[in-house]
């Protein structure tokens, strides 16, 4: 993708001291940073102390993907005066099959995406990051939840016949 | 002369006068703390007078309890529940992504900082508490406590038993409960008394109500939760059989009587039947305004879903008087573009137009299905059946 030479670009530098170079378009998809580039324009390099390199090159993989398509949409938009449904259809078809194979990670990385998302404010990838974590949690028993997200059950006996106790009617039929 | 000025409840309404009155009157006229031994005495009576002025006081002069205060509150006094009520916040932010845009970074990242904290002071407690245990907040992922606020009832409840700190989480979140939703995978379990059971994990902050075919929860059952819970506005029973239109009225006319703002949206489905004079008292009681343009109303389509709670959420009451019968039912929209813009609008309850189980559209003019249980699919999507 050609861009013009003026755009600015900023630096985003993570927990760990790697520096990413960005537009200041995609760095914009952030609130946070939009936040601060609004409050002081002349900022071009900004620490990112809660982020680490791994997350955050993924969190600018999906803004600058998000970005693509937005622009691309505009472009078509003013090419042809008006917006085709079926073709807004299926660009917006194919983000959402790049947001689902982008959501293919491991459980850590994906809660890390959460925080990283929060803290950035994208509000986009904060949906899907939660919704994603979400689905892994529904229908499951508490069992296959501990072993989703490599948790150990740490409640005892009593306690668990406890809580069990109190809403038996709720897993008569699944367990 | 200093004392014949002594007027406590003077001196008590203003405190700058009373400290000058009382140093002026102890400097100079020097009567002695026995004088005041008998009467009430403060603490301030004291301040310039050289002698131990808790011998002339009784222990607790004013049952304020000054020495030990804390003792006579409970051990949260302002329910604020610092920990779970960040979590809260935070999942109450996560639910409105919309508004999340908006937030300054301040904001964000104080929140997000204080969700740190309070989860390292939780496994903080957790360590001194029983130093035996290992602290366990570090081994569910942080990113999942923001998934708690996407989950519905049962799942809430499966993810209550997974550990410890899941555990605090989910019952010590009130807002997490603030929208109950019963559907399929626990309608046929929840009767009178669960439904007051999972209705309290709320702590009276219930909001949301949506039970979809609980065919055990009665009147009374419902009477017990409205009770409890002040705060309900909304209130979904379609398909509740053992709900009486006579009863719901007089639950919700007591409801609304007692509570502000009461029941705002009511649903009712289609298994009631309802006359003229049970649907103006519903509207007068759901405070619906009759002129409202129906114009404004979001369409509303006729699809496998048509009972979630997500639903036409601006209706007070999602029955209305049907074109076709006359009667007062569901009524729906059609989908279908050529039967927009038409004299006679496509728009009738389910028995006066038949249309389409999956995509809503009318089959007057088309080919269709009858299914097993007698509804309809059209010939297109019986083509690609979206199940």
């Amino acid at each position: 993708m050609a861009r013009s030479s003026t755009e600015n670009m900023i630096t985003l530098m993570s927990s760990d001291g790697e520096e990413f170079m960005v537009t200041e378009k995609v760095a914009r998809e952030c609130t946070t940073i939009r936040n601060m580039l609004e409050d002081d324009c002349v900022i071009t390099n900004i620490p990112l102390p809660n982020v680490t390199s791994d997350i955050l090159s993924m969190v600018i993989e999906y803004c600058m993907e998000h970005v693509a398509a937005a622009e691309k949409a505009a472009a078509e938009t003013a090419e042809k005066g008006s917006s085709s449904a079926p073709a807004a259809a299926k660009a917006n078809k194919d983000l959402e099959e790049w947001d689902k194979a982008f959501m293919n990670v491991d459980v850590y990385t994906l809660c890390d995406l959460i925080l990283a998302a929060n803290y950035l404010n994208v509000s986009g990838l904060l949906d899907l990051t939660i919704q994603t974590a979400a689905n892994l949690i529904k229908g499951k028993s508490p069992e296959q939840i501990r072993k989703t997200f490599h948790i150990q059950n740490d409640l005892s006996l009593e306690e668990e016949e406890k809580i069990r106790s109190q809403t038996p009617w709720a897993f008569e039929k699944s367990e | 002369m200093a004392l014949d000025n002594f007027s406590f409840p003077s001196l008590i309404g203003y405190p700058t006068d009373r400290d000058l009155d009382c140093r002026f009157g102890c400097s100079s006229f020097g009567f002695t703390t026995a004088q005041f031994g008998k009467g009430p005495a403060y603490d301030w009576e004291c301040v310039d007078m050289n002698c131990g002025p808790a011998e002339f006081l009784p222990p607790d002069p004013f049952g304020m309890n000054l020495f030990d205060p804390a003792d006579l509150l409970p051990p949260d006094p302002f329910g604020m529940d610092i920990q779970t009520s960040v979590s809260a916040c935070i999942s109450g932010l996560v639910e409105g992504l919309g508004s999340l845009s908006h937030l300054t970074p301040a904001y964000s990242s104080s929140v997000a900082s204080d969700e740190s904290m309070s989860s390292n002071a939780s496994s903080e407690m957790e360590v001194s508490s029983s130093s035996s245990h290992v602290s366990t907040a570090d081994q569910v992922p942080e990113g999942m406590m923001y998934a708690l606020g996407y989950l519905g009832v049962k799942d809430l409840l499966s993810v209550e038993q997974v550990c410890k700190s899941l555990r605090e989480a989910v019952t010590g979140d009130p807002l997490l409960w603030m929208s109950i939703q019963i559907d399929s995978t626990l309608n046929e379990k929840i009767n009178d008394e669960t439904l007051l059971k999972v209705t309290r994990k709320a702590q009276g902050n219930l909001r949301a109500l949506c039970m979809v075919a609980c065919l055990n929860v009665t009147d009374e059952g419902l009477r017990c939760v409205l009770d409890e819970n002040p705060l309900l506005t909304k209130l979904y029973v379609p398909e509740c059989v053992r709900l009486s239109l006579d009863g719901l009225i007089s639950n919700l006319k007591s409801f609304n009587s007692k509570n502000y703002p009461g029941i705002r949206h009511l649903k009712l489905g289609r298994l009631f039947n309802i006359s003229e004079n049970h649907y103006n008292e519903l509207i007068a009681l759901l405070g619906a305004n009759l002129h409202h343009p129906t114009a404004q109303l979001k369409p509303r389509f006729y699809h496998i879903a048509r009972f979630s709670m997500m639903c036409n959420e601006d209706r007070m009451l999602d029955i209305e008087l049907c074109p076709g019968c006359q009667k007062y039912r569901l009524v729906y929209d059609c989908p279908l573009e050529s039967c927009k813009g038409k004299r006679d609008p496509c728009r009738a309850c389910e028995s006066c137009i038949l249309r389409c189980l999956q995509c809503g559209k009318c089959i007057r003019e088309s080919t269709y299905t009858e299914t097993f249980s007698l509804e309809y699919i059209c010939a297109s999507c019986c083509k690609f059946p979206s199940v």
